[in-house]
C-alpha cells in the first residue's frame, strides 16, 4: 500500500468517525430541542390558567423558535459536509500533528514531482498509520451536555410534579358575568310584562334579545340597555305629567265643598285615595268602566274627561232631577281615578324595576372589560352637574362641584371666564376670554317656561281671529301640563342627577366653558 | 531521493544551531532575535532591529559576522553621509604609461555581510542609496551595475528613543527589510550573565563555524521547502486581514491602518515560515510557522493612521489582534 492510499485510508476513517459524531450530536441536539419543547409546553400548561393571552403569544412564539431552530439544524446538517479535507484538519486538530495530514492530503490531490513532497507525504503516511481515530473521536457525549440533559430531566420532572397555577381573582368576576347579566335577562323581561306602552315594550324587547344573543358584545348590550332605559324615563316623564295634572285638578276643585276631600286627596298625588274619597261621594259604584279606553287615552285628555266627569258628578248632587246621570258620572269619576291609581303604582314599579336594572348594569359594566369612563359615557350620557344640587353621580362615588355651577340669577365673570387662583373664590376672577354664556340656571328656567309662553302667545294672536275649538283648547292645555312637568322634573334633581330634558342644555353650557377656557 | 531530502534537511539544522549556539556565548538572552536574524540570511532578506542604545544590537550583528566566515563591513550613518560613501565612488586613475582612466572604487556596501549602524540618522538620500542593493543584490555606479557578491545581508540598527536629527526611514525602505526585529531590555539574569562574560579579564571568544557555501546551501534547501495550498491561502489572508478595505479585516484594522502589508510582506511570511519549519524539524510548512514570524515580518508594513497614534496603538497589537481572530487553514 502505498503512502498516498495509506492517507487516504486513514482520513476515510477519520470522516467515518466524524459523522458518527456528528449524527450522535445532532441526534443531542434534537433531544434537546424535544425536551425544551416538551419543558415549555408545561411550564405554559402551568401558567394557562393565569394569563390565556400571554400564554397563546408564548405558545406561538415557542412554535416559531422550534422551528427555526428545526430548520437551522437540518440546515447545517445538510450543508456541513464532511469531506476528507475536513477530516484531515480534524485529525490534525485531535492529534496535535500540525497540519501535517492537511499539507500531505493537498500534496497528494495535486501532486508535484518533487523529494520533499515525497518525504512529506511518508513521514505523514507514518503519522496515519499511527492514528486512532476511535481514540481521536470518541462516540460520546461531553460531560457538559450529559449534566444539560439530566437537568433538563429534573426540570421536566419538577414541572411535572408542581400543580397548575390557579386562576386569578379576575376568573370569579368572568363567572360572575354571566349570573349578573342572567339578573338583567329576568329583570327585562319583568319590565317588558309590566309595561303597556308598546314603544317601551318594543325597546325593551329589542334590549332583551340582544342580550340573549350570545354573540352580542358587552359594547351591544349597554347600547340597547340604554335605549331601554330612555324609553322608561319617557314613560316617567308622562307619569309625572299625569301627576301634574291631577295636580292641576285639584286646584280647580277646591272650591267645591263636596269634593274638598277628593281635590285634598288629588293635591297629595293620592289617585287612589281620591277613588275612595270619590267612592263615599257618589255612593256604591257598580260601573264596568272603560279601562281600554282610558288607558290609550293621553294624559291631557284624560285630565278633561275626569275634571267633566267629576263636575258632573258634584252638580248631581245639587239637582235632584239629575240624580241618575250625576251618580253615573261619579262612578265613571271613581273608576277613572282608580285607573290612575294603578297605573301610577305600575310606572312607580317600572321606574324602580328600571332603577335596579341601572345598578345591574353598573355593576357588571364595572365587572367587565369596559372602563368606568366608558360605562359613564354610554349609562349616564351625560353625568354633568345638577344645577341645584352641583354635584354629579358618577360610577364610584358623588362628585362635588359647588364651585363650578352657577346660582346667582345673573352672570358673573367667574360665571364666563375661567376660574383661576383661591378655591374658596376670593381673588379675581380672569378676564373673560370667550363668549358671553348665559347662566346656566337662567337658560334652564327659560326652557321650562317656553312652553307656557309659547302657548300664551299663540293663544293671544288667535283670540282676535278666531275663537279655540275645544280640540284646540284641551291641546294647549296638555302643553301647559307637560310645561309645567318639564319645569318640575328641570327644577327636581333626577336619580343621575340631570333630568333628561335638561341634559342637553348643562352639555352644552359646560362644553362652551372647557372650549373658551384657556390652554 | 528522500534520504538526500533528510540529510540535507539534517545539515541544516546542525549548522542552523551551530550558528545559534556561538552567537549565544556572547550575546546574552535574544534566542528570538538570533533566530529571526538568521531566519532573515536564510531567506534572502534583510532585517533591522530596534532597540534602546546600549543593549547590544551591534555587538550582536559583529558576533555574527565573526562566526559566519563571511565579509562583513560596518557603515555608520551620519547626516553627512553621502550615497557614494555608501556604494563607492568612479576616481581617475593613471597607468604607468600616463594613461587616465575612470575606476570604481567600490564602497562598503560590498560585502556579505552590511552593518548600517543608526541607519536613521542618514538622510533619506543615503537611506536609498541601500534600496538597489537591498532588492536587487547589485549597484549602480558611473553607469554600470556592479553585482553584490552572495549572500549579501543587510542589518541595519535604529534608535527608537532619539528622534532630534533623524530621519525617518521611507515605507519603500522599510517594505525592503524582511522582518523588524524589536530588541528588548535584558532582564535581571540576564544583566547579571552580561557582566560575568564583559567585565573580567577573559572574553568568551567566537569561531567561525559556518562558511559562504554552507550559508548558499541553507538558503537553498529553505527554498526547497513545499508549502501546500491551504498554508499559503493562509498566508495570503493574513495579509489581506492588515488592509482596511479587505473583507477580512478586523475591526481595529479598519480604526487604526492606513495601508496595509505588501505583497513582500506575503513573501515574507512565507519563507520565514519555511526556515521556521525547517527549525522545527518539518518538511511542510505548517499554520503554527507562518504564526510564529507574522509580527516580525509585517509589523514594519503597517501604515497607521492618527487615531492609531492618538491612542497609542501599536502595531504589534494589531497583528496580535489578526492572529487571534484568523481562522485556521482547512483542507
Amino acid at each position: 500500500m502505498s503512502d498516498q492510499e495509506v492517507i487516504l485510508r486513514a482520513l476515510e476513517l477519520v470522516r467515518r468517525r466524524l459523522r458518527l459524531t456528528r449524527a450522535l450530536h445532532d441526534g443531542a441536539t434534537v433531544w434537546a430541542m424535544i425536551v425544551v419543547a416538551v419543558l415549555l409546553w408545561r411550564v405554559l400548561h402551568l401558567f394557562a390558567g393565569r394569563a390565556p393571552a400571554v400564554v397563546a403569544v408564548a405558545v406561538l412564539a415557542a412554535l416559531l423558535l422550534w422551528v427555526a431552530g428545526l430548520f437551522l439544524l437540518a440546515r447545517s446538517v445538510l450543508v456541513a459536509r464532511c469531506t476528507l479535507d475536513v477530516a484531515a484538519t480534524s485529525a490534525d486538530a485531535r492529534a496535535g500533528l500540525k497540519d501535517e495530514l492537511t499539507t500531505a492530503h493537498w500534496f497528494v490531490q495535486h501532486p508535484i514531482p518533487s523529494p520533499w513532497i515525497d518525504a512529506q507525504v511518508a513521514r505523514a503516511a507514518r503519522s496515519a498509520r499511527d492514528l486512532n481515530a476511535a481514540a481521536l473521536f470518541p462516540l460520546r457525549l461531553e460531560r457538559r451536555e450529559l449534566v444539560g440533559a439530566a437537568a433538563a430531566v429534573l426540570l421536566i420532572v419538577a414541572a411535572w410534579l408542581v400543580p397548575p397555577l390557579a386562576p386569578p381573582s379576575d376568573a370569579s368576576v368572568v363567572e360572575a358575568l354571566p349570573e349578573a347579566q342572567a339578573a338583567q335577562v329576568q329583570l327585562l323581561r319583568e319590565l317588558i310584562g309590566q309595561t303597556r306602552d308598546e314603544a317601551t315594550a318594543k325597546k325593551l324587547q329589542q334590549a332583551l334579545d340582544v342580550y340573549e344573543r350570545k354573540t352580542a358584545t358587552g359594547e351591544e348590550k349597554q347600547r340597547a340597555l340604554s335605549e331601554a332605559q330612555r324609553a322608561i324615563e319617557q314613560q316617567e316623564v308622562q307619569a309625572a305629567s299625569r301627576r301634574e295634572g291631577l295636580y292641576r285638578l285639584a286646584d280647580k276643585l277646591r272650591g267645591n265643598k263636596r269634593l274638598e276631600e277628593v281635590a285634598r286627596a288629588l293635591g297629595e298625588g293620592d289617585a287612589a285615595g281620591a277613588a275612595r274619597s270619590m267612592q263615599q261621594v257618589a255612593g256604591s259604584n257598580d260601573s264596568t268602566g272603560h279601562q281600554d279606553d282610558a288607558a290609550s287615552s293621553s294624559p291631557g285628555d284624560e285630565e278633561q274627561e275626569l275634571e267633566r266627569l267629576l263636575n258632573e258628578a258634584a252638580r248631581g248632587e245639587d239637582q235632584a232631577e239629575q240624580n241618575g246621570a250625576a251618580s253615573a258620572a261619579g262612578r265613571q269619576a271613581v273608576d277613572r281615578l282608580q285607573q290612575i291609581a294603578q297605573q301610577l303604582e305600575v310606572q312607580d314599579q317600572l321606574s324602580q324595576a328600571a332603577r335596579t336594572l341601572q345598578r345591574l348594569q353598573l355593576a357588571v359594566a364595572q365587572r367587565s372589560q369596559l372602563s368606568a369612563g366608558r360605562f359613564g359615557r354610554q349609562a349616564a350620557q351625560n353625568s354633568t352637574p345638577a344645577p341645584e344640587s352641583g354635584q354629579t353621580s358618577m360610577p364610584g362615588g358623588m362628585m362635588f362641584r359647588t364651585t363650578a355651577v352657577a346660582r346667582e340669577t345673573t352672570a358673573s365673570e367667574q360665571q364666563e371666564s375661567s376660574k383661576t387662583g383661591s378655591a374658596l373664590g376670593d381673588s379675581r376672577a380672569d378676564p373673560v376670554l370667550g363668549a358671553k354664556v348665559t347662566p346656566l340656571a337662567v337658560q334652564l328656567k327659560q326652557e321650562a317656561i317656553a312652553g307656557q309662553r309659547q302657548s300664551e302667545d299663540q293663544g293671544t294672536a288667535k283670540s282676535w281671529f278666531y275663537a279655540d275649538s275645544r280640540q284646540q283648547k284641551s291641546t294647549l292645555e296638555l302643553e301647559d301640563v307637560r310645561a309645567a312637568a318639564r319645569f318640575t322634573l328641570g327644577q327636581s334633581a333626577a336619580l343621575d342627577g340631570v333630568s333628561v330634558r335638561h341634559r342637553q342644555i348643562v352639555k352644552d353650557y359646560f362644553t362652551a366653558q372647557r372650549q373658551d377656557a384657556p390652554p | 531521493m528522500t534520504v538526500a531530502v533528510h540529510r540535507r534537511i539534517a545539515v541544516f539544522q546542525d549548522n542552523f544551531r551551530l550558528v545559534r549556539d556561538e552567537v549565544s556565548r556572547i550575546i546574552v538572552g535574544n534566542q528570538d532575535n538570533i533566530v529571526g536574524i538568521m531566519t532573515c540570511l536564510l531567506a534572502r532578506g534583510h532585517v533591522l532591529l530596534e532597540g534602546i542604545p546600549g543593549i547590544g544590537k551591534t555587538k550582536l550583528v559583529q558576533t555574527l559576522a565573526d562566526v559566519l566566515h563571511l565579509k562583513f563591513s560596518r557603515i555608520q550613518f551620519t547626516p553627512d553621509l553621502m550615497p557614494g560613501d555608501i556604494v563607492g565612488t568612479t576616481i581617475v586613475r593613471e597607468t604607468d604609461t600616463g594613461k587616465k582612466f575612470m575606476e570604481f572604487q567600490p564602497g562598503p556596501i560590498f560585502a556579505n555581510l552590511v552593518l548600517a549602524d543608526e541607519i536613521n540618522r542618514a538622510t533619506p538620500k543615503t537611506q536609498s542609496a541601500l534600496l538597489e542593493a537591498m532588492q536587487e543584490n547589485s549597484v549602480s555606479a558611473g553607469g554600470q551595475t556592479h553585482p553584490l557578491q552572495q549572500p549579501f545581508f543587510v542589518l541595519a540598527t535604529m534608535n527608537p528613543l532619539e528622534m532630534e536629527g533623524t530621519y525617518l526611514l521611507p515605507e519603500a525602505q522599510l517594505d525592503r527589510f524582511f522582518f523588524k526585529l524589536k530588541l528588548g531590555f535584558p532582564s535581571a539574569v540576564e544583566l547579571n550573565d552580561i557582566l560575568e562574560r564583559t567585565t573580567k579579564t577573559h572574553e568568551p571568544q567566537v569561531e567561525r563555524v559556518l562558511g559562504q557555501g554552507q550559508i548558499l546551501e541553507m538558503r537553498d534547501t529553505v527554498r526547497s521547502i513545499p508549502v501546500a495550498g491551504p498554508m499559503q491561502d493562509y498566508a495570503i489572508r493574513m495579509t489581506l486581514a492588515t488592509h482596511p478595505e479587505s473583507e477580512l479585516a478586523s475591526d481595529m484594522t479598519k480604526r487604526f491602518v492606513r495601508f496595509g502589508a505588501s505583497p513582500r510582506g506575503t513573501q515574507a511570511l512565507i519563507l520565514g515560515a519555511k526556515v521556521n519549519a525547517l527549525i522545527n524539524d518539518r518538511l511542510y510548512v505548517a499554520a503554527e510557522d507562518i504564526r510564529a514570524v507574522t509580527i516580525n515580518a509585517l509589523r514594519h508594513r503597517l501604515l497607521l493612521n492618527f487615531d492609531a497614534e492618538a491612542e497609542g496603538v501599536d502595531p504589534d497589537l494589531i497583528l496580535e489582534d489578526i492572529l487571534h481572530r484568523m481562522p485556521g487553514p482547512s483542507g
